[in-house]
C-alpha cells in the first residue's frame, strides 16, 4: 500500500520524527490490527500526536525490551500487526534471543524499528551508540535488515514493513537536521538497491545516514583528482542487492561506508557478495574499526572515526596511491 | 484408583517408556512427572479445546518446556497424539523433540526451549485475548528454576498492569533445577508471596492432589491475573528419581527402566 507522500514535508524532521509524527497518524485507519509497542520510547519517538488520538493502536510495557518481543509475538499470534520499537542498541541487543525465536525461527512478521542507531546519540555514550546491529541482525534467517537513507525513504521501508509478511528490523540514523536525498520515492523494494549517482573509477556503497556523506565524498573525490565516482544507497542490508554489488566490478575500487563497526555489517555483506567471484576489485572498508569512542557530538563522533566527506575523500585518494 | 489418577498412572508409565526408547538422547524425567497431576487435571477437567473451534480455544503455553514428555504424553492421552507419535520422541527427523515445536492442530501453543520466553509470550495472548474479548483463557506452565530469568518478572508485571483476569499461572515448585536444589542454587524464596506482591489471584496447593488442583483451576479471579503455586516432588511417582537432581536429564537405562516399570505395576 503506497500513500501520496508530500516530500517536502520531511525537511528538518528526521527519520523518526517524519514516520512517527507526520507519517503514523495520517495513515492508520488503514492498518486497523497495527499496534505499535514500545518499551517506554515512545516519545523519545514523537509519538505524543499519534497517542493523544489513537491510544488504542499503542502499547506501552514498561522498560523491559525482552517482555517488548515477548508480548509483540503474543499479539501477533492473536492477529495483529506489530511494530515494537526502542533506541536501537536494546532493541537489538537486550532482547536479541528473543528476536531470534520469535521473529527469525517462528518467523512472525514483526517490525523492530531500532531508534537512533550508529552514533547519533552522542553525549549519551558509548552504552547507547548501535554499532554492532547490522551485524547481529542480518545472520538471522528470513529477517529483512533495512537501512533507510532518509526521512523519505524511511517513511517508504516503514510503510513497506507495515504490509510485508515478513519480519524485519528497520535501523534509523542520523539527526532531525540529516539532508533529504529524495524528493520522490516510488515503492520500497528492500531487494533493489538506488543508484544515486553514475560513475566508472570508484564505487561508493553506503547505508543509513552515510549515504548523503558518501555524496559529498563523491563530488570532493572527483573535484581532487578527477576520478568517477558511483554511489549506491543500499538501504537493505538483508537482503543486498546482489547486482547492483556486482555492477561495482567495473570500476577498480569499491569503498563501503557505514556508521557500524567496519566488520560484520554493510562492508562484510558486500565484500561476501564480491568474493564469490574471480577477479575481485580492490575493496575499502570504511566504518568504526573495532574500538569505543571518546564521547562527544555527532561531527566530533565522526571525525573521530573518519567518517566526515573529507576524511573519507582523503582515504580513498591515499588507498588509489597505493 | 478414579478415572484421572488412572490417566496420571498411564502417562506415567509412557513418560518412563519414551525415556527408555529415547536411549542415549537422554530424556527429562524428573521436571516431567512433577507436573503430570498439572497437566492431566487441566486438560481432562478444565481446559476447553476443540479441533474445530480453535479461535475460541484455551491456550496452553508450557514455557518449562523440557517438559515435553509430560505434555505430548497428556496430549496422548486427550487422543491428539498417538502412541505411534510419542514412538518418535527424540528420533533423527521427528516433530517431537526436547522442546516442542508450535503446531495448534495438534495442541502444541508455542515453540518452547528458552527458559522465561512462554511467560513473556503468554502474557501477550492473553492481552490479545482481552482486547477482542474472547471468552477463552491462557494458561502457563512455568517452573520453579524457570522463575531465577528476569524476563519472567518482566511479564507478571505486565500482567497485573493490564489487568489479565484471563491468564492463570502454574508454578511447578519441584524444588529442583538442572545443578540442585532451587533453595541452594538461586533461593526463589516464598514463591507466592512474591506472586501476591505482583498483584496475583494466589493459589498454593500440593501439586499431585487433584482435589487441591481443581480447586484452584475452578476459581481463578475476574478481576487479576490467577497463580497457583503447585508443590511438587521432582522424579514424583519414581523412588528413585524423587528429589534427585541428577534426574533432571540423562540416560535411563535398562535396568532402572525395569524398576521404574515395576515400581509403576505395583500401584
Amino acid at each position: 500500500m503506497e500513500h501520496e507522500l508530500d516530500f517536502t514535508a520531511f525537511e528538518g524532521q528526521g527519520q523518526i520524527a517524519s514516520i512517527f509524527n507526520l507519517f503514523l497518524p495520517d495513515v492508520i485507519q488503514d492498518y486497523p490490527n497495527l499496534k505499535i509497542l514500545s518499551s517506554d520510547m515512545s516519545y523519545g519517538a514523537r509519538m505524543e500526536r499519534f497517542k493523544a488520538f489513537y491510544p488504542e493502536h499503542f502499547l506501552n510495557v514498561g522498560i523491559a525490551e525482552e517482555n517488548l518481543i515477548g508480548v509483540s509475538a503474543g499479539l501477533t499470534s492473536e492477529g495483529y500487526k506489530c511494530v515494537a520499537l526502542a533506541q536501537a542498541t536494546f532493541i537489538t541487543m537486550r532482547c536479541y534471543e528473543q528476536v531470534r525465536q520469535y521473529m527469525s525461527y517462528m518467523g512472525y512478521p514483526i517490525v523492530l524499528v531500532g531508534l537512533s542507531a550508529g552514533l547519533i546519540m552522542q553525549f549519551m555514550g558509548n552504552t547507547h551508540y548501535a554499532i554492532e546491529d547490522l551485524a547481529i541482525m542480518r545472520v538471522l534467517p528470513g529477517v529483512e535488515v533495512l537501512s533507510p537513507a532518509d526521512a523519505g525513504e524511511a517513511v517508504r521501508a516503514f510503510e513497506y514493513a507495515l504490509s510485508s509478511n515478513k519480519p524485519c528490523y528497520i535501523r534509523l540514523t542520523g539527526g532531525a537536521d540529516a539532508p533529504l536525498l529524495y524528493n520522490q520515492y516510488g515503492a520500497y523494494n528492500p531487494s533493489k538497491a538506488n543508484t544515486l549517482k553514475e560513475g566508472n573509477d570508484i564505487s561508493i556503497i553506503a547505508t543509513g545516514a552515510m549515504v548523503s556523506v558518501a555524496m559529498d565524498v563523491a563530488s570532493l573525490v572527483e573535484e581532487k583528482i578527477g576520478a568517477s565516482v558511483k554511489v549506491i544507497d543500499m538501504h537493505a542490508i538483508q537482503p543486498i542487492d546482489i547486482e547492483a554489488v556486482n555492477q561495482c566490478r567495473k570500476t577498480t575500487l569499491v569503498v563501503t561506508v557505514e556508521e557500524h563497526y567496519v566488520s560484520g555489517g554493510l562492508g562484510t555483506a558486500v565484500a561476501d557478495v564480491l568474493m564469490e567471484q574471480p577477479n575481485a576489485p580492490q575493496l575499502l572498508k570504511l566504518g568504526i574499526k573495532g574500538k569505543y569512542s571518546v564521547v562527544g557530538d555527532y561531527g566530533f563522533l565522526k571525525d573521530q572515526h573518519k567518517l566526515t566527506s573529507e576524511n573519507i575523500a582523503e582515504d580513498i585518494i591515499s588507498k588509489l596511491n597505493g | 484408583m478414579n478415572e484421572l489418577e488412572k490417566i496420571c498412572h498411564d502417562i506415567r508409565v509412557n513418560i518412563i517408556e519414551m525415556a527408555y526408547h529415547a536411549g542415549k538422547n537422554s530424556a527429562h524425567c524428573g521436571g516431567s512427572l512433577s507436573a503430570v497431576e498439572i497437566l492431566a487435571t487441566l486438560y481432562h477437567k478444565y481446559l476447553k479445546w476443540d479441533v474445530n473451534d480453535l479461535d475460541n480455544r484455551d491456550r496452553v503455553i508450557i514455557s518449562k518446556a523440557h517438559a515435553s514428555l509430560v505434555q505430548y504424553c497428556v496430549l496422548a492421552s486427550k487422543g491428539l497424539l498417538t502412541q505411534d507419535d510419542l514412538g518418535t520422541f527424540e528420533q533423527n527427523g521427528s516433530h517431537y523433540t526436547v522442546h516442542a515445536h508450535k503446531n495448534i492442530e495438534k495442541g502444541l501453543e508455542f515453540s518452547g526451549g528458552s527458559l522465561g520466553l512462554g511467560m513473556s509470550y503468554a502474557v501477550g495472548v492473553a492481552y490479545a485475548l482481552k482486547e477482542k474479548g474472547s471468552k477463552a483463557r491462557v494458561y502457563v506452565l512455568l517452573g520453579d528454576g524457570e522463575c531465577d530469568e528476569g524476563i519472567i518478572w518482566e511479564a507478571m508485571m505486565f500482567a497485573k498492569h493490564n489487568a489479565l483476569s484471563n491468564l492463570t499461572v502454574i508454578v511447578d515448585h519441584n524444588h529442583l533445577q538442572a545443578d540442585g536444589f532451587v533453595e541452594e542454587v538461586l533461593d526463589t524464596a516464598n514463591l507466592a508471596e512474591k506472586f501476591r506482591a505482583f498483584g496475583f489471584h494466589t493459589y498454593e496447593v500440593d501439586g499431585h492432589s487433584i482435589d487441591d488442583l481443581s480447586e484452584a483451576f475452578s476459581k481463578p479471579s475476574d478481576t487479576v491475573p490467577t497463580a497457583i503455586i503447585a508443590e511438587t516432588v521432582k522424579g514424583k511417582g519414581i523412588s528413585f528419581m524423587e528429589n534427585k537432581y541428577n534426574w533432571h536429564f540423562t540416560v535411563l537405562p535398562e535396568g532402572k527402566y525395569k524398576k521404574a516399570m515395576a515400581e509403576l505395576k505395583a500401584e
